[in-house]
């Protein structure tokens, strides 16, 4: 028995003692509003919340489209689409997340007489991250809502291609003026990114999804909504902080102006960064503008714009 | 007669003065590239990070300067064109008494890279050996080597950053350092060791080459587990 129990255990956990911790897109930020609020999950308004907490697609009134889309130093492209519908059966989602570089050289090696040794560029290939989700939320109790979403994940690049999927899960509680969100991502322990490589059939590799537990506290005081979050990656040895404010003046409620303030890994250790940005909602669309600084040496602040539709 | 005389003395004081200014500044164009470009920045703009010269609204990197100096000996002609001395002149007004050099031993004190910066192998795996990528010496190594040539020894920082814009590794090498900051070739490790002993995730990392606070050169290379 004691042998079985070690065998199954052995199974069970194999991946998780060999293999890293795969990229998860959405920590960049499902839109603009979010990231301005120090990429706090569970405040989406829009279809875009399949993205953060599932749960909170119990927004969604009819329908929802969302867009959100970023080039990071001119290099990485970002993108994604959501689209969220309610029905009698509670409400459904769509999402779909990609980040893509171009222009990555495969290089190989020259020696000469003397053993001078060059790199040298072989050809340029491709990178393409993708992410689909699919979504469902139901109304548990009233003001308490639960969701879930099924991940499909695609990684691919210079023939190497790594497929997986896993599952999102959630809670919203809303208790005005305090709002709860729980959310836990890539909860299928199990399930596991694997490679290949069409060219090379000997390789095989193994990434394990993050699995993230992010709780959020919102605090709605007049004109502005305060709020916290913590985040735990099991990548990551230490607890991420966020903090976020909203105001919205009770003069001019299609204003929206956000403060945000997040932690991030960088050099393995926890870094922060502030953010602001502007929203507009215009009866059923809302623009949003985000800004944060950002360590990278050659450009030093990054934006992003999103668009939500919500009718 | 009086008034002549203090008129004559006084142009004859401005001559002198202004013979003086000009032996001053009658260095040779390579002495001033190589060793006066620091003075360029402190005179235009005092910029350290940036180090650029500043005139007429255009903006001139010190990598502009070095790449209208003289060609290095032994990859081009000697020859150096007059109109591109002609152009520094016209932008930059304190060189109007720079004398170009056609002299092409020390030309290769200019600090730049040369060609492009490379990975090898690209993609690279930190926890296998891809394609039998072996070290000069031969051994098979894991991770990847960020392959550059220097003209001279210099300061080097080398920034890997991730696909969010986050450093991942950060590394400076003293101007003469093997690898990294020597005249030459350079094969600089990346590897598990770089980032704490962890993984990183697969996608891909961008790196930077900085010599006092230019971007010499940059790079792209793919991470698979």
């Amino acid at each position: 028995m004691k042998k079985y129990l070690t065998i199954i255990f052995i199974i069970l956990f194999s991946g998780l003692i060999l293999a890293a911790d795969a990229l998860y897109l959405p920590n960049l930020g499902s839109s603009a509003r979010m990231i301005a609020l120090g990429n706090i999950d569970g405040f989406s308004r829009s279809s875009n919340a399949i993205f953060e907490n599932p749960a909170c697609l119990y927004r969604i009134n009819n329908y929802s489209a969302s867009i959100f889309a970023t080039k990071l130093f001119d290099e990485v492209s970002y993108k994604s689409l959501s689209f969220g519908v309610r029905t009698d059966y509670g409400v459904f989602a769509l999402g779909y997340m990609a980040a893509e570089v171009s222009g990555i050289p495969h290089t190989g090696l020259a020696i000469s007489g003397n053993n001078n040794r060059s790199f040298f560029v072989d050809y340029y290939f491709k990178y393409d991250n993708w992410l689909a989700k699919l979504g469902h939320q139901l109304t548990l109790f009233e003001n308490v809502y639960i969701g879930t979403a099924l991940n499909y994940y695609e990684n691919s690049m210079d023939g190497y291609k790594g497929r997986g999927f896993n599952m999102d899960t959630g809670a919203f509680l809303d208790w005005q003026p305090v709002q709860i969100s729980v959310v836990f991502k890539n909860i299928m322990y199990f399930s596991d990114l694997y490679y290949s490589n069409k060219d090379d059939p000997e390789y095989s590799g193994v990434e394990h999804f993050p699995f993230q537990t992010v709780v959020t506290g919102i605090y709605n005081w007049g004109d502005f909504n305060i709020l916290a979050q913590v985040k735990r990656t099991s990548d990551q040895p230490k607890l991420l902080k966020s903090l976020g404010l909203h105001y919205s003046p009770w003069f001019l409620k299609l204003f929206n102006l956000y403060g945000g303030y997040k932690e991030y890994y960088s050099l393995q250790n926890i870094s922060n960064v502030y953010t602001i940005g502007v929203g507009l909602d215009l009866f059923d669309v809302e623009f949003n503008y985000a800004y944060e600084k950002s360590d990278h040496f050659e450009f030093d602040n990054n934006s992003y714009f999103s668009l939500s539709i919500n009718f | 007669m009086k008034k002549v005389c203090i008129l004559i003395a006084i142009t004859a004081l401005f001559c002198v003065s202004l013979q003086a200014r000009m032996s001053v500044q009658r260095i040779s164009f390579n002495t001033y590239i190589n060793n006066g470009a620091k003075d360029i920045d402190k005179l235009y703009t005092g910029s350290k990070r940036v180090s650029l010269v500043k005139n007429k609204g255009k903006v001139i990197s010190k990598r502009d300067l070095y790449k209208i100096s003289p060609a290095k000996s032994g990859r081009k002609s000697s020859s150096f064109k007059a109109n591109k001395v002609a152009m520094l002149q016209a932008s930059i007004p304190s060189l109007m008494y720079v004398e170009p050099s056609l002299e092409t031993n020390d030309a290769n004190n200019n600090p730049e890279l040369i060609g492009i910066p490379l990975a090898y192998p690209n993609p690279f795996s930190l926890n296998k050996n891809i394609g039998r990528a072996k070290d000069k010496d031969g051994n098979l190594y894991v991770g990847t080597r960020i392959g550059y040539e220097l003209s001279i020894d210099m300061d080097m920082r080398l920034i890997v950053y991730d696909m969010l814009g986050h450093k991942v590794y950060e590394q400076y090498f003293e101007a003469g350092q093997e690898p990294g900051g020597a005249a030459g070739w350079n094969e600089v490790p990346f590897d598990r060791d770089c980032v704490g002993g962890f993984d990183l995730p697969s996608g891909i990392y961008f790196f930077l080459l900085i010599y006092e606070g230019d971007v010499l050169g940059r790079g792209k290379m793919a991470v698979i587990p």
